[in-house]
């Protein structure tokens, strides 16, 4: 019994697609998503390598600074170089300042090349100086806003909005064209149930589409990118392979539901395309309202009069540094490090501490931003749930690393970095400590600590969990429809 | 003859439940937008007022500071946001409204609200305009897909023919009855929304707004009745109402979705956005280069910041120093700018098969939230802050450089904040909007004239094959 | 073999079949008679499980076609007055993945070619696409697909209408073919003369009533007629 039912599923699947061939359905549609996908990938590998190449631009301006420093400071140690005060790598002021070239980076995540996500609109390194918070961390990427709000071609583009298009085109009259067209009812006249049916025929459709859109992209990532060859990242594949099987099932499973209503060809059109703009357009763009509303960003006006009133207070504390007398101009040697002591003018001492202190004065409000977007991120995961779009473009920004998560992460660790910059310097700073070719060779350094597997891979799974649940619960309700459906071949 | 058209198939449209479902959901989603921005606006317009008021007050009340100290902790200047916002928030989510202008810092505009929202945000905004460019069209579609393939597959065109109906009256009625749908839905809020804004702006901004708000209304209508011929064309032309539908939601796929992403891809190729890191270095590169030519021409010194140049003479040294930046700091973001309004033109011509494209730039234009409007008030913000700039080295070579090395004790007082205006900006005027933006407003116009011309041929043809 | 029990069928307010009960043996050739809506094409719905009855029950074989649609299915064959096929497959391709469906295992070639030369088809159009075909090829195909599933009952509604009369005659024979080998035909149909010629059993119906059955040998033509004609009228 089982067997036969198979073998007529194996039938069905053969005889669909000798259709789809002939009536060249099956070609056109696998070439526009093959194109689709191909731009998209070409589009986020794009990206990725100009990431990558800014990240190791960065690096490299760092070691041409370090190098300089090095030079200089051995050039002032002998006493060949003339003196100013914010060119000494010997002052420590001056090293944590404007000589500083350190730079905080993220690096790409291996599979960077398949979503776009954030990255494009989140800077992907920070020029760390004794500068406060308010005034690096909130320099961008450079990017045409214009680009910004039409947002990108990428493969998630293709994914999340276009694929289930094409599922669409391909499935929205499954039954309903054979109903009009009258081989439903010789269909219908031999042993076979109309489960089967819809089954095979969405087995067809989907390995046809499926197997363009995941093998396609995976295998010119891992021709191109040799980062993407080890064992976490095939895991994470595999993580997009379910993902965008699950999601294509479910609109799939849409398009069956909708087929066994036993509406005309034009209605079911109609329904699916009033279903694809409720998922992916009108509800995420609700939710981002709501998202707004109801966990609203703190004023950014607050946070430009809260700096001012900071900046003006640090000013004024350290008023008497600002206005001492200045006679380096006059008497360059007073810079010359003096054993191990040299002089740090008062002014850069006032510069370095006013700073400081803006820094610890906003730092509860900054905070507070911190707090509410993670909220907001809270918020978004939640009401994720009543859009498929917005849990399979979270989850595939996931998997590229290139989600607002791992931002987040990079701006925390930023400014922890900063700070323990800050305090490498203050002591040296406050009793007047030359740099020696040494201090020059250990100064902090930047680590980005990955977020850890475990956290991504569990925000990964449980969406495409849920999609595939999502998916099975509406094939489900499909598939006992039309076996129940008493009305379908007349 | 047409009036009856018309009226017939108005009649239909308001009993299928079509019109009705797709319809109210756009009217419910229109409110909503308008009242949500509406609120926004009027709470960040008051915060941001009330801060600049605030800070020209402190900045005004510093007390006795040095000079260049007190640009240091400069002044804060915020973008107000343009009345039309509300319809058209345009590029507002991804650029910001804050400057800190400072002393040798070009003020760049920065807290762009995308930074501070989710991932959700590149979904897009809910605005009145998003739905009108995106949804609306749909709904056109959606309605009339089958207006003229319905009629023959019901049969029911063959006695109107037989009735001797003229094909003009059955496009204009048809025509009439799809944009009445749509008029309905959309013409009592907009009316509505539009009246209040005028009623509560100053009088003297109303003239600009009225204007603006017409021109919209024209671009708009325009790029409606563009969807309302071509849905009956296609309709008309196409052998099913299936056939038609299908194709007509591939056309809307393509033109509202793809196009506009596979546009600004394809012109960043064509004029490539430099990256920071590039962009800082050309900067400062720049910027040195011409502050030691300057000091070489004026002081002498081989380098900036010369130990040879005695402090007395920092204020002079600081006003040729700045001088010098302004060259480099004007040819780098103009450039970068003008790329970006290059980027941004080059799209337009995209606007041929995909209106939307053309309709958008035109809509942010009068709205007040395009790139060329926040351009205009960066370059504000920048000439005041070279203005504070200027005041300051100028007080500097007046009274600290004769000290000596006490020339940072120096001292200024509420005289000199005084002389520092206030930063008042002015929203750019009408006229500006559409010397930038009338070339898609005239591309809107020929695609109009297109689809009516494609709408003709197709109803003039013989009808029953 | 085709065994309608006491069936009632009720769109909503309509009553389309009332209270009808009908056996059709193996060998018989059945012909169901009646006006326009008078509930013929109901009736066979509901034997291939299309419809499902307000009341009453239908069997095949034995079997209840509600309760096991499958087997059921499994034991009939079909052909409607619109044969409708693949128009973007051939002839033989159709038949060949029908009688697939129908049979459970892969005809081979010649065995479909024989199929397809018994129903009438040419040789030379098997290879042909349907679109290609007229109604009385398709008609052939739809034939074919029945000898291949080597069913023990047969549906038809309407089959000749819209076939040119020699092709309708071939037809007949082919049922009469069928009934020979034991086959249980049901057929509804408008055309009282070849009712008679091939029936061997008549029944007339009229809004939902089986109001008439007889042997076809104990009438004659006139008398068949003016038979049809008085219930119509009444
Ligand atoms: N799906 C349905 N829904 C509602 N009423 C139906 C349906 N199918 C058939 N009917 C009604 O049932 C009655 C019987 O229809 P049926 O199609 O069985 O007639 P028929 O004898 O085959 O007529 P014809 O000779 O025209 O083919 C008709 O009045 C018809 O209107
Ligand atoms: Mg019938």
């Amino acid at each position: 019994m089982k067997s036969r039912s198979l073998s007529t599923l194996s039938l069905i699947i053969r005889h669909e697609a000798r259709i789809l061939v002939r009536d060249r359905t099956l070609p056109l549609v696998c070439c526009v998503l093959a194109l689709m996908v191909g731009y998209g990938l070409f589009v986020g590998l794009a990206q990725a390598t100009l990431r990558d190449r800014m990240v190791a631009q960065v690096a490299k301006h760092e070691q041409e600074t370090q190098r300089a420093n090095t030079g200089t400071l051995q050039s002032v140690l002998a006493g060949k170089s003339a003196l100013v005060p914010f060119s000494n790598p010997a002052n420590p002021a001056a090293l944590a300042g404007t000589l500083a070239g350190r730079f905080a980076t993220i690096p790409n995540a291996p599979l960077a090349a398949l979503a776009i996500g954030q990255s494009d609109m989140m800077p992907n390194y920070y020029r760390i100086s004794y500068l406060s918070k308010v005034q690096f961390m909130y320099d961008t990427e450079i990017e045409n806003p214009w680009n910004l709000l039409s947002g990108h071609f990428d493969l998630a583009f293709v994914i999340v909005f276009v694929l289930p298009l094409l599922v669409t085109t391909l499935g929205y009259n499954l039954l309903s064209a054979e109903r009009e067209h009258g081989t439903l009812r010789m269909l219908c006249s031999q042993p076979l149930s109309v489960p089967t049916l819809l089954t095979g025929k969405i087995v067809v459709r989907m390995l046809a589409l499926l197997a363009i859109a995941i093998p396609l992209p995976l295998i010119v990532v891992l021709l191109i990118r040799p980062e993407t060859r080890g064992v976490e990242q095939l895991l994470l594949m595999l993580s997009w392979s379910a993902l965008i099987t699950a999601y294509t099932l479910f609109w799939f499973a849409v398009a069956a539901l909708v087929n066994a209503t036993g509406l005309s060809s034009s209605a079911n059109a109609l329904i699916m395309v009033a279903l694809w703009t409720t998922f992916v357009l009108i509800l995420p763009v609700t939710m981002n309202l709501v998202v707004g509303l109801v966990s609203p960003a703190p004023s950014r006006t607050e946070l430009a009069s809260r700096t001012r009133v900071a900046t003006a207070e640090s000013l004024r504390e350290f008023e008497s540094l600002y206005s001492a007398d200045y006679r380096y101009a006059s008497d360059p040697e007073a810079l010359l490090v003096k054993g191990e002591r040299i002089e740090v003018p008062s002014r850069m001492r006032a510069f370095f501490l006013a700073k400081q202190r803006v820094d610890e004065k906003i730092e509860p409000l900054l905070e507070r931003f911190d707090r509410q977007l993670l909220q907001q991120q809270r918020l978004v995961d939640r009401l994720s749930l009543l859009s498929p779009a917005i849990l399979v473009n979270e989850a595939l920004n996931s998997i590229a690393g290139t989600d607002s998560r791992r931002f987040v992460a990079f701006k925390d660790q930023t400014e922890a970095f900063h700070n323990k910059w800050r305090q490498y310097f203050s002591p040296r700073i406050l009793e007047s400590r030359a740099m020696t070719a040494q201090d020059l060779s250990s100064l902090p350094q930047w680590h980005w600590i990955e977020i850890p597997a475990s956290e991504t891979s569990w925000s990964i799974w449980w969406r495409t969990a849920l999609m595939l649940a999502l998916a099975f619960m509406v094939g489900g309700a499909a598939l006992a429809r039309s076996s129940r459906s008493n009305r379908i071949a007349v | 003859m047409f009036a009856i058209i018309a009226a017939k198939d108005m009649r239909e449209l308001a009993r299928d439940g079509r019109l009705l479902w797709a319809g109210g959901l756009i009217l419910v989603l229109l409110l909503v937008a308008l009242a949500a921005g509406w609120n926004r606006q009027v709470q960040l317009n008051n915060e941001r007022s009330a801060g600049q008021a605030l800070d020209y007050d402190a900045w005004l009340h510093q007390g006795y500071r040095h000079p260049h100290d007190a640009a240091e902790q400069g002044m804060h200047v915020f973008k107000p946001e343009p009345p039309l916002g509300v319809f058209d928030p345009g590029i507002g989510p991804f650029v910001g409204s804050t400057v800190w202008l400072q002393a040798h810092r070009q003020s760049e505009v920065k807290f762009r609200p995308a930074q501070d929202a989710t991932g959700l945000q590149r979904f897009g905004e809910l605005s009145p305009a998003w739905l009108l460019q995106v949804l609306v069209p749909l709904l056109i579609i959606v309605i009339g897909f089958n207006s003229m393939s319905g009629e023959r597959e019901r049969g029911t065109l063959r006695q109107l023919l037989s009735l001797g109906v003229p094909a003009r009256s059955l496009l204009l009625g048809k025509a009439a009855a799809l944009a009445s749908c749509a008029g309905v839905l959309i013409a009592p809020v907009g009316v509505g929304f539009a009246a209040f804004l005028v009623a509560r702006l100053p009088a003297g901004e109303r003239l600009d707004v009225v204007y603006r708000i017409s021109w919209l209304a024209a671009g708009y209508g325009l790029y409606l009745g563009l969807f309302v011929f071509l849905t009956l064309a296609v309709s008309a032309l196409v052998r099913s109402s299936r056939a038609a539908l299908v194709i007509l939601l591939g056309f809307w796929v393509a033109a509202t979705l793809i196009a506009p992403r596979t546009a600004s891809e394809a012109v960043n190729l064509l004029y490539p956005t430099p990256s920071r890191l590039a962009f800082d270095d050309h900067l400062s590169h720049d910027i040195a280069g011409a502050a030691s030519k300057a000091w070489a021409a004026h002081f002498g010194a081989r380098t900036q910041w010369d130990p040879s140049l005695p402090l007395s003479k920092w204020g002079a040294a600081l006003k040729v120093d700045d001088a010098a930046g302004y060259g480099a700091l004007d040819e780098n973001f103009g450039g970068l700018w003008d790329t970006f309004e290059r980027q941004q033109r080059a799209q337009e011509w995209v606007g041929l098969v995909a209106p939307v494209v053309a309709l958008r730039g035109f809509s942010m234009g009068l709205a007040g939230t395009d790139f060329s409007q926040h351009r205009d008030f960066s370059t504000a913000a920048e000439t005041q802050r070279r203005k504070i700039q200027d005041i300051v080295s100028e007080d500097l070579i007046k009274h600290a450089d004769p000290l000596g090395n006490a020339h940072f004790t120096y001292k200024a007082g509420p005289e000199l904040w005084a002389s520092v205006p206030p930063f008042k900006y002015q929203l750019p005027s009408v006229s500006f909007a559409l010397a930038h933006h009338w070339g898609s407003l005239a591309l809107l116009a020929v695609l109009f004239c297109l689809s009516v011309a494609l709408a003709h041929y197709a109803l003039s043809r013989p009808l029953m094959r | 073999m085709l065994d309608a029990i006491a069936v009632t069928k009720q769109f909503g307010a309509k009553r389309a079949l009332d209270n009808v009960s009908l056996n059709v043996l193996p060998g018989e050739i059945y012909c169901l008679l009646g006006a326009n809506g008078a509930g013929k094409t109901t009736l066979v719905n509901l034997f291939l499980n299309f419809l499902q009855p307000t009341s009453g029950s239908l069997q095949i074989g034995m079997i209840d076609v509600v309760r096991h649609p499958l087997e059921t299915k499994r034991l009939l064959a079909y052909i409607p007055e619109q044969v409708t096929l693949y128009g973007v497959l051939s002839g033989l391709e159709n038949l060949a993945f029908f009688s697939s469906l129908a049979i459970g295992e892969r005809l081979p070639r010649p065995r479909l070619l024989e199929l397809l030369e018994a129903a009438g088809l040419p040789r030379q159009a098997a290879d042909d696409r349907v679109a290609t075909y007229s109604k009385g090829m398709r008609q052939k195909v739809g034939i074919a697909i029945a000898l291949a599933k080597n069913a023990k009952a047969l549906l038809l509604d309407e089959p000749t209408s819209g076939l040119d009369p020699s092709a309708a005659n071939e037809f007949s024979e082919l049922l009469v073919k069928a009934s020979n080998d034991g086959v249980a035909v049901l057929t509804t149909t408008h055309d009282l003369f070849h009712a008679k010629q091939t029936g061997t059993r008549l029944g007339i119906m009229k809004h939902g009533r089986l109001v008439e059955e007889l042997r076809s040998e104990d009438v004659s033509h006139a008398d068949l007629e003016a038979l049809y004609l008085k219930h119509m009228k009444s």
